[in-house]
């Protein structure tokens, strides 16, 4: 063979192949000789595998704006399936509606009515009863439950008429507004969802199961006449013989006296791409004209001059505005007012009805679901912890609204994970600014308890001197103005109280307070000592007499706000999103055996936080550290004891507070949609924690001390419940104290 | 003498060591005819499936002077070598190594000269899919999501089928073969699931076995439960018409799930009100009265199991004082 020398350098290359190979045999060349591995001249056209993004279909982390909610639906592409989970209206889901009342259990407002001087407010589980005689003094009158899933409100004079989901209609004699009671009830073919009443007549919107007429002259309120009607009856409005009926993809007209369907109307193309897109939910009628609140459609206007023959006029809404979603409106003296969601209350001019809406503007279907796959970011950034507890954001989210007299009442929240909230908006100005607000009280934010007395953190925290009875007394004292600024509250081993407030740590008796930025909990380490717990500082441990601090940095990143606690021996701390505490001694940081409630790889899950954040309490005791730990369903109680820990599942709640006798571990939790607390009993004494009993009571627990062989727990609905512990060692009520100003 | 020629002398000087041509050949001596390069056949690689491991490349050559090599260049290279006027060489997978991209097959004769054939985005794919259960409780009464067992397959390149043997019976789901529009770009993920109601019911070891669409595979053993009883609740307490006073009232309540070694969950409900939700067999809880209104009071009990199924409701009236 002859190669010209010059192209001897061109096969350079796969000469050099060529001499280094096996005869007669294949061989696979990795490093230099023949070949090379990918990354060689010829590999260098391969790519390997993609990186694996996890992608699995997991559930939002954030909470569904306010009228609507997450639903999960299956997809598929390419034969391969998935899940997406899509924004549907709460109540009318993809058109075919939700019959699951209970679903709709939330920290909100829902409706309301006035009577006299009392606006009283539903929230799906309570009826609260505020004074507007009082404009200065927004705090609650009156709580009741017991009244099935109230979710509309309408009145007949003094009483209340409830639409009361599966409890069908529930009658509340409102007479004695302080103290309203619930009077009478009538069961239905279906889940009440809104109603209208007309003189002694009441108009049930009953979902799936159409529309009831209910006669509540007679003693025990009757069913008159009910009708099955096609589709989802979510709202009901009626006149001259006919009911107007919000029926989710659709708007229909009801014959009352033969409970036909005699037209409907409604905007096109209600449905896009399998998606409701305007949920026809609530209506009210001014002059001959229906306004049909429709999510993003806004109010959509229908000419019912003619029953017979209703169209479509047009519709308000905001175009350009995502956060505007109408789930209600009513009308007053010419001025429509529709609850818009996030983005507040549109007042419309419906002094002319005909043209308060005259342009029907359709809107861009939905965007596909947002998205859903793993993120490298963890998900404890998306629900920042301290702006749960901050001061109630200014009023929004309303999902209806209820026009008196020159004022109109918004029944809302502040976000879903917010508080109820019900605003109060002028509207003699087209603004409607606010003039008041009536919202889930927080007057007690943290309890510790002494020898003879009890302190409480909060707008209405003090000191409470504890009669042998057990009964509390507030005491007047020099500190009270810190106590009722601060945000938690502990006893030094010398009896001070010390509280943590913006203006950072106050002991009971000091001057100035000691600043200690972004502190999230504090725990009492000697007489003068104490353990701060902070994410940004870390642990420290502060003589709060000479202001020596000896700090620690965390073991671990903390992304929510950390829990402390300490004893003679060392002072551990522990982030909630953590699997494991750590222990701080001698200078030292080390990791606890995992608590095994969740692990790691739970504590990415962002469908698991939504559920349920993580939430985590320590407490010392002689047996060992106790540890409680919580994310999404799981909820468990742990003791480090000296040889090895022991067990056990609670139930499955929020848990606000715990506190220890050496014995025992009381813990209190909340359930904030029901407006339920719980206190939970457990018994650490033997082979394996026990719970020994759980109550339930209507308030929101915010703390629980121990003390004497008294239980104390702080209620931010306003008030101490002190409990005794009994020969089992469950905790059992023995007094309320009622916490005024 | 410059780096560049130093270089080119070196490599030269190592080609006549080798004695990979006469150290008699230049410019100066007697040219024959170029060589005839060597007949490379085309190559073949089916449409579908994508090559496995044990899937092969085969390649024939023929020389009219002589066949020395036949050389594959993929993520890996792989040469075979022989005599003779034909060769023909198969590469597996294995071979050629995991990837997607181009094949360069190189026969060259005697005389190296040589002819090249290319495959261009070839997908060569050795690793095994991954199973992750999703829901391994369902009830055969459940409706959408409730009623079937879950898991998630994911292929680096893609799926091809997902079987599930249970108690003597076997499912399987066949994914299209097609390849998807994100191939190479994304992982291949499928959500794939079997109705309960086609699976025995029962508890006990689940083997499901995903194959990728070039045969690999991967088994995992999962624990599984087919639940089809609804569990059963009870009001022990308050009695019927029971009269409750004070500031509380207990409620103690059970539930059994017979086929079920996870205690039942109980749902209660006063006054039509939800109150609590509690962990069966057992649960007790006081519930306070101080936002009831006096009267007739309805309590109920539902109880759910992890499988879906619900329980007939318990009820009884009280009347709070």
């Amino acid at each position: 063979m002859w190669i010209s020398r010059r192209r001897a350098f061109l096969l350079l290359p796969g000469v050099l192949l060529a001499c280094s190979v096996n005869t007669g045999s294949s061989t696979n060349t990795t490093n230099g000789g023949c070949g090379g591995p990918g990354g060689g001249p010829w590999g260098s056209s391969v790519r390997g595998a993609p990186r694996d993004d996890g992608e699995r279909g997991k559930a939002p982390g954030d909470p569904a704006p306010t009228g609507q909610m997450w639903k999960p639906v299956e997809t598929e592409t390419c034969g391969r399936a998935g899940v997406s989970w899509i924004l549907v209206d709460e109540v009318c889901g993809d058109g075919e509606g939700n019959d699951d009342p209970d679903s709709l259990h939330a920290p909100m407002f829902r409706d309301g009515a006035v009577v006299g001087d009392h606006l009283f407010a539903v929230d799906a589980t309570h009826l609260w009863t505020f004074d507007l005689s009082k404009p200065t003094d927004s705090s609650r009158a009156a709580l009741l439950t017991g009244l099935g899933t109230p979710l509309a409100v309408d009145r007949r004079g003094s009483e209340l008429v409830l639409a009361a989901g599966a409890s069908g209609l529930v009658m509340v004699d409102a007479t004695n507004a302080a103290a309203p009671k619930r009077a009478r009830s009538t069961a239905l073919a279906g889940s009440a969802y809104d109603v209208e009443v007309r003189g002694d007549t009441a108009y049930v919107a009953m979902g799936r199961a159409g529309l009831a007429e209910v006669d509540l002259a007679p003693a025990s309120p009757a069913v008159r006449r009910s009708w099955s009607l096609p589709g989802f009856s979510a709202g009901v409005a009626t006149r001259g013989g006919y009911a107007y009926v919000a029926a989710c993809s659709t708007f229909r007209v009801v014959e009352l006296s033969t409970g036909k369907v005699v037209a409907e109307a409604w905007v096109p193309a209600p449905i896009v791409k399998d998606r409701l897109v305007a949920p026809a939910k609530k209506v009210t009628l001014v002059g001959d004209v229906a306004f049909v609140a429709a999510g993003r459609y806004g109010a959509v206007a229908i000419d019912v001059t003619k029953p017979l023959e209703p169209s479509v006029l047009g519709n308000c809404t905001l175009v350009d505005t995502p956060s505007f979603y109408a789930s209600g409106v009513r009308a007053n003296d010419g001025k429509l007012f529709v609850a818009g969601g996030e983005w507040g209350v549109l007042p419309v001019d419906a002094s002319s009805p005909e043209a308060s809406c005259s342009t029907l503007m359709a809107l861009a279907p939905p965007e596909d679901d947002p998205d859903v796959s793993c993120s490298p970011l963890p998900p404890w950034e998306v629900v920042p912890w301290e702006k749960i507890w901050a001061p109630p954001p200014p009023g929004k989210d309303p999902i209806q609204t209820l026009p008196v007299g020159d004022r109109v009442y918004a029944f809302g929240d502040a976000r879903r994970i917010g508080v109820r909230a019900v605003d109060v908006r002028s509207a003699l100005d087209p603004s409607l600014p606010i003039v008041q607000r009536f919202d889930e009280p927080r007057t007690l934010l943290g309890v510790a308890a002494g020898a003879d007395r009890v302190v409480a953190a909060g707008p209405r925290g003090g000191v409470f001197v504890v009669a042998p009875s057990g009964a509390l007394t507030r005491a007047a004292t020099p500190g009270d103005a810190t106590l009722q600024a601060s945000t938690a509250v502990t006893l030094l081993g010398d009896g001070r109280w010390a509280a943590l407030g913006d203006a950072g740590l106050t002991v009971e008796g000091s001057a100035a307070p000691i600043v200690v930025p972004a502190a999230s909990a504090i725990a009492p380490v000697s007489a003068s000592k104490i353990a701060v717990a902070s994410p940004t500082l870390g642990v420290q441990v502060i003589d709060v007499d000479t202001g020596a601090r000896a700090g620690h940095a965390l073991a671990h990143a903390a992304h929510l706000p950390l829990s402390v606690a300490a004893d003679a021996a060392a002072v551990y701390y522990a982030a909630p999103e953590w699997p494991a505490a750590a222990r701080v001694a001698g200078g030292a940081s080390v990791d606890l055996p995992a608590h095994a409630v969740f692990d790691a790889e739970d504590a990415l899950d962002a469908s698991l936080w939504r559920m349920r954040l993580p939430r985590r309490h320590l407490l010392t005791s002689p047996r060992g550290l106790v540890e409680v730990a919580g994310l999404g369903p799981a909820v468990g109680l742990v003791l480090h004891a000296p040889g090895g820990a022991k067990r056990t599942g609670l139930p499955p709640l929020t848990y606000a507070g715990a506190a220890t006798d050496g014995d025992h571990v009381y813990v209190v939790g909340i359930d904030r949609s029901l407006y339920k607390s719980y206190l939970v009993s457990v018994d650490v004494t033997g082979a394996e924690p026990e719970v020994l009993a759980v109550e339930a009571f209507t308030g929101a627990a915010s703390g629980v001390a121990v003390s004497g062989g008294r239980v104390f727990v702080a209620d931010a609905d306003g008030a101490l419940r002190a409990y005794a512990v009994g020969a089992s060692g469950a905790a059992v009520l023995t007094s309320t104290t009622e916490v005024a100003r | 003498m410059s780096r560049a020629r130093l270089g080119a002398a070196l490599a030269l000087g190592g080609l006549l060591a080798a004695g990979c041509f006469s150290a008699d050949d230049g410019p100066s001596a007697e040219r024959p005819a170029p060589p005839v390069p060597p007949r490379l056949e085309p190559l073949t690689v089916p449409d579908w499936p994508p090559l496995g491991p044990r899937a092969r490349v085969d390649a024939r050559c023929s020389d009219d002077v002589g066949v020395r090599r036949i050389a594959a260049h993929f993520g890996y290279s792989a040469v075979v070598v022989g005599q003779g006027t034909e060769l023909a060489a198969s590469f597996t997978g294995a071979e050629l190594g995991e990837g997607q991209g181009l094949l360069r097959v190189v026969c060259c004769d005697v005389s190296e000269a040589c002819a090249e054939r290319r495959i261009t985005g070839l997908l060569v794919d050795l690793t095994p899919p991954e199973i992750e259960a999703e829901r391994l409780v369902a009830s055969p009464l459940g409706d959408g999501f409730e009623g079937d067992v879950a898991v998630w397959v994911r292929d680096a390149w893609v799926l091809g089928s997902v079987e599930l043997s249970f108690a003597g019976t076997t499912l399987r789901h066949e994914l299209p073969k097609v390849y998807p529009s994100t191939l190479g770009t994304d992982w291949d993920v499928s959500r794939v699931t079997f109705p309960a109601k086609e699976l025995p019911r029962g508890s006990g070891k689940a083997v499901v076995t995903a194959r990728d669409a070039a045969g690999n595979a991967t088994t995992r053993e999962l624990d599984l439960r087919i639940d089809g009883a609804p569990p059963v609740v009870a009001i022990v307490s308050p009695a019927p018409d029971a009269v409750v006073s004070g500031s509380s009232f207990v409620v103690k309540l059970t539930a059994s799930d017979a086929d079920n070694p996870t205690p039942p969950r109980i749902n209660l409900w006063i006054g039509g009100a939800r109150v609590a939700e509690l962990e069966g067999p057992r649960a007790e809880i006081a519930v306070d009265t101080a936002t009831l209104s006096p009267g007739p009071t309805e309590v109920r009990a539902v109880a759910r199991d992890d499988a879906g199924n619900e329980s007939v409701a318990a009820r009884v009236v009280v009347n709070v004082e």
